[in-house]
């Protein structure tokens, strides 16, 4: 023991006669025990050791469909039919337009892409912030129900508004277009000044896609993205 | 210096002399005190930080006071400051008394300074001068504690001595290649913004994680283990419960740290197959940390007559942390699992635990047994030490829990897709909203954990009142033992079989079993040094072998060379710590690629020196943000994220000071320079004016979208502001010049970035750009001087 305090003063170490096989080595008083792993240990031990020879001929010997990237590509189809099964791949045309401007269900999933990815410069209800408020009657690069989808897949004014293609899918640009034309006149509070022209009303169901009169302007800058 | 005169003994005929043996106590002494001190530091500037995320609006002088700018010191004083200065109090006690021989005072009382200095030091710079000085000051610790071992007069080396052997040559060598990483392993600081790192991209990273974050595991958790190995035992009285769970202990920590550092990079760009390597070595080191917290715990177990006694409720208490750590960095190396929670606060309260619970307590628990024995008194409980413990013990697992509930909640806000196959929360900001309550709480558990403190501090002092009017010297007897004399004799536990009537081999065998290989291993501290290092070598060989992968692969949509703006640009994101809170890699998880676009490849980050993919999301990945909003959006969300027209409820500084700086033409060039292989080759002017003609491009954008042509009295075409604007909505594109080709080549693993630079500034300097400056343009920057 080498251990002088609290009380100092010389004291021998104990292992100084540790130099036969009877005694057990000691460090500063400190004794080693014998204490043996718990079996749960080894046992754990033993499937840790041998679960790689499992799993990496499983997951990367190169058997198709089980890498990470690959699941992630079957996970995100499933994704995808998982939203779309029942309307399958839509085409932006009028009538798809008009469609889904009167289902609910699907509004809502253009709602869904919209919170994503819309409201950090349209606002939450669609009220304007950096972009323009959708919710009045007034737009930039819009006459017709079809051209929100262009704006959206091309962009407008310079890239103030970012084109859509390749980051959104083309059923997620066509509902979130039906939530954006679903938004006009719901007037929300706050909402930013008039920009833009006021243009004809959305055509209902019934209706067929009329030419509507109002030409003597044309949209800003909505073909100027490419 | 130790004092060893040679003690006659009337009755010692034994060969080997008894020699007096004096212990050096002031050493221990001061460094204890430096530790209290800082700790109490490091809860006040933890909890300045948290509070500046808890209350964002306080952050509105950005670049001198935000979560991004405390936090780093925070981690740097609950390190450096505050366990360095614990664990060299304790280990210089305990191995001077392991070795049976005093340490060198002139060494010491520079590394007490030297270390003081560099603490200070690192707060203020973390210029690699600050960090050649930390080498520096570590190397007069491993000479201190060198001396003392190789002048041992025991013949082999306690655990607690093979645990700060580790620690000695690991830290040094782990420091130096994570330096060369560009990225601190310490609280994930990037200390080169103005110089590129040694590699890019996904090389960096795997870098980064193989020796920057295993770095803790050898400047803290090896050393802690190595002093609760030495006072849990003192501390009872009773044996360690198993060398042989000590040995596992100590070599599966040593042998796989390193190895188990990609667990850390599940779903990252980081080849498939390295992960799962990280991962089966994860689960091994945890399986081996596991053994050690039973050994631990077992030999705390035996002390039931202990309850009383602080310093053993103290170590009890680190013990646990300890053994939760372990089970949650297992479990955390899972791919699965990792997928879930990686970059969420679930690995905040994974550090924390680690560093305040296991090492803050352990320490502390250290500490209270070892001041009453330097400052010589037997007045050793008090009611502030009594109170300290509990104020402590419940300060810090209010901290800890907080984050893990905080991380579960992020990880379910943000991965969370409804029965449609759509996100639960669409927006990122929701989920920030939702958890700034958790925020409060933290602030309540550092304030306990610094009333703790302050109490514990306390009660040194009450300790301190009662030492003696002057100190006795600490002297022991110790016999010089024999070196030469093979150990596999005296091993520990001499073998029952000796003496039965069985085969050699069963007794060589048992012996085997009985870890006699490496209780001779011990009497040779080089060789196991070397060992040590050997094992960490190969990890570090590992990580750094050359990465094919890189720059190659299938196509990314997204890369492209910096333009000297953007460079600027990324060289303000760097600088500010906003990696602190941002990461840049998508992962292939359906949620991400709902939320922030397509998952990261290799050639995305094959320009970035260093590699900014970073650890914790408290703000929404960055790695596709370019393009996603406009200009205007950008500049008022800098000015103030809480704009109602920015992200309301956003914990972001205000980067408002930035807008009012002016963009420094010249410093650009430099900084371009830096980047390039053959600076030689950068034409001042050209970089200029392709800088020029970017920013241009921009603020006309920002203008067109109804943006201010002033900030204050300055041009709005003059702000640093635009360079940030420019990297920002750069990151995943494919560059200003747009052109598909800007995808890094297959096979140019090592891209030479003058000649793209160089690429992209000759194609900016013509008509290219993103969007043609409108008409308008030349009449707004009249009067601008070019």
């Amino acid at each position: 023991m080498t251990q002088s305090n609290p009380s100092p003063g010389p004291s021998k170490d104990s292992a100084a006669t540790a130099s036969d096989d009877s005694q057990p080595v000691v460090y500063d008083g400190i004794q080693l025990g014998d204490g043996s792993l718990p079996l749960w240990w080894k046992l754990l031990l033993g499937a840790i050791v041998i679960s790689p020879l499992l799993y990496f001929p499983y997951f990367h010997a190169g058997a198709a469909g089980r890498s990470p990237t690959e699941r992630f590509e079957t996970a995100l189809a499933a994704n995808s039919r998982l939203q779309f099964a029942e309307i399958g791949e839509l085409t932006a045309d009028e009538p798809t337009l008009v469609r889904f401007l009167g289902e609910p269900q699907w509004l809502s999933v253009g709602r869904s892409v919209f919170k994503t990815n819309c409201t950090q410069c349209h606002g939450i209800h669609g009220q304007g912030k950096v972009g323009p408020n959708l919710t009045d009657d007034q737009y930039k690069n819009v006459k017709h129900l079809e051209d929100i989808v262009t704006v959206l897949k091309k962009g407008a004014g310079q890239g103030q508004m970012p084109a859509w293609t390749g980051k959104l899918n083309e059923n997620e640009i066509i509902l979130v277009s039906c939530y954006v034309a679903s938004l006009r006149g719901t007037n929300a509070e706050g909402g930013k000044g008039a920009e833009g022209q006021s243009i004809a009303p959305w055509p209902t169901a019934s209706q067929a896609s009329a030419p509507t009169s109002n030409t003597e302007q044309t949209p800003e800058d909505s073909s100027d993205e490419s | 210096m130790p004092t060893t005169a040679p003690l006659p003994l009337p009755d010692a005929p034994a060969p080997a002399a008894v020699e007096r043996v004096r212990y050096d106590e002031d050493l221990p002494r001061f460094f204890l005190t430096t530790m209290v001190l800082w700790g109490v530091i490091a809860a006040v500037v933890w909890l300045a930080a948290i509070a500046m995320l808890a209350v964002p609006t306080w952050q509105e002088t950005a670049s001198q006071l935000s979560f991004a700018s405390l936090r780093p010191l925070a981690v740097r004083l609950l390190v450096f400051g505050f366990l360095s200065n614990g664990l060299f109090a304790a280990s210089y006690f305990a191995l001077q008394r392991l070795t049976s021989n005093g340490l060198q005072q002139a060494l010491g009382g520079m590394h007490l300074w030297g270390w003081q200095a560099f603490v200070v030091l690192s707060l203020v710079t973390s210029h690699w001068l600050s960090q050649m000085f930390f080498l520096a000051i570590w190397l007069l610790y491993a000479a201190n504690v060198g001396s003392m071992i190789s002048g041992r007069r025991r013949r082999g080396l306690f655990i607690t001595s093979w645990f700060v052997v580790a620690s000695l040559v690991a830290t040094p060598l782990l420091y130096v290649l994570s330096m060369l990483s560009g990225v601190n392993g310490l609280a994930g600081v990037i200390h080169a913004a103005d110089q590129p790192s040694w590699l890019s991209g996904t090389d960096d990273a795997l870098l980064y994680w193989a020796t920057g974050r295993s770095l803790l595991s050898f400047l803290i958790v090896a050393p802690v283990l190595g002093v609760l190995y030495y006072v849990i035992p003192k501390a009872t009285g009773k044996p360690i419960h198993s060398y042989r769970m000590a040995v596992i202990h100590f070599w599966s920590l040593v042998g796989l740290a390193v190895w188990a550092g990609p667990q850390n990079q599940h779903l990252t760009p980081l080849p498939a197959g390295l992960d799962s390597l990280g991962m089966f070595c994860g689960l091994l080191m945890a399986l081996g940390g596991l053994a050690g917290a039973i050994n631990l715990w077992r030999s705390l177990g035996m002390a039931r007559d202990m309850r009383d006694d602080t310093a053993v409720a103290f170590m009890r208490w680190s013990v646990v942390a300890y053994a939760v750590y372990v089970v949650d960095s297992g479990w955390l190396s899972l791919r699965q699992m990792s997928a879930s929670v990686q970059y969420t606060d679930w690995t905040v309260a994974n550090s924390q635990l680690m560093l305040l619970a296991f090492a803050g307590l352990g320490v502390l628990g250290a500490g209270t047994w070892i001041w009453p024995r330097l400052v010589q008194t037997n007045r050793v409980e008090s009611p502030a030490l009594f109170w300290s413990v509990r104020l402590l013990v419940i300060g810090v697992a209010i901290e800890v829990l907080t984050l893990y509930v905080a991380g579960y909640r992020q990880a379910t806000m943000l991965m969370g897709l409804d029965e449609t196959g759509r996100l639960t929360h669409p927006e990122f900001v929701d989920v920030v909203v939702a958890n700034t309550p958790l925020l409060w709480l933290r602030l309540a558990g550092w304030s306990i954990v610094l009333l703790g403190l302050l109490t514990y501090a306390v009660a040194l002092l009450r300790m301190h009142a009662g030492r003696p009017h002057t100190y006795q010297p600490a002297i022991a007897e110790a016999v010089r033992e024999d070196r030469g004399e093979p150990l596999a004799a005296t091993a520990p536990h001499p073998s029952p079989l000796r003496s039965a009537p069985v085969l050699e081999t069963a007794i060589k065998l048992d012996q085997w079993k009985q870890m006699r290989w490496h209780h001779d291993l011990e009497r040779f501290p080089v060789r196991m040094m070397f060992r040590v290092a050997i094992l960490l070598l190969i990890g570090i060989g590992m990580a750094l072998l050359p990465t094919p992968w890189q720059g190659s692969g299938e196509a990314s949509v997204a890369t492209h060379p910096y333009t000297p703006l953007e460079l600027a640009g990324r060289q303000i994101f760097v600088r500010e710590g906003c990696v602190q809170c941002h990461t840049q890699t998508v992962r292939p998880l359906v949620a991400e690629s709902i939320r922030y676009g397509d998952f990261s490849r290799p050639a995305d980050s094959v320009h970035d020196r260093p590699s900014l993919w970073g650890e914790r999301r408290v703000g929404p990945d960055l790695a596709r943000e370019g393009g996603k909003r406009s200009h205007l959006w950008h500049w008022q969300h800098l000015e103030n994220p809480r704009h109602e027209l920015a992200s309301p409820g956003s914990l972001m500084p205000a980067y408002d000071t930035l807008l009012d700086q002016p963009l420094d033409y010249e410093a650009i060039v430099a900084l371009t320079r830096r980047f390039a292989a053959q600076p030689d080759a950068v034409d001042t002017d050209a970089t200029i004016e392709a800088a020029k003609a970017q920013a241009e491009a921009i603020t006309a954008d920002l203008i067109a979208e109804g943006g201010p042509v002033y900030r204050g009295e300055r041009l709005v075409l003059e702000s640093r502001g635009l360079a940030l604007l420019a990297y920002l909505q750069g990151l995943g594109t494919s560059g200003v010049d747009a052109p598909a080709t800007a995808t890094e080549p297959p096979g140019s693993s090592t891209p030479s970035l003058p000649e793209q630079v160089t690429q992209s500034r000759r194609s900016m300097g013509g008509s290219e750009a993103r969007s043609n400056p409108p008409a308008m343009l030349p009449v707004l920057f009249i009067g601008v001087p070019q």
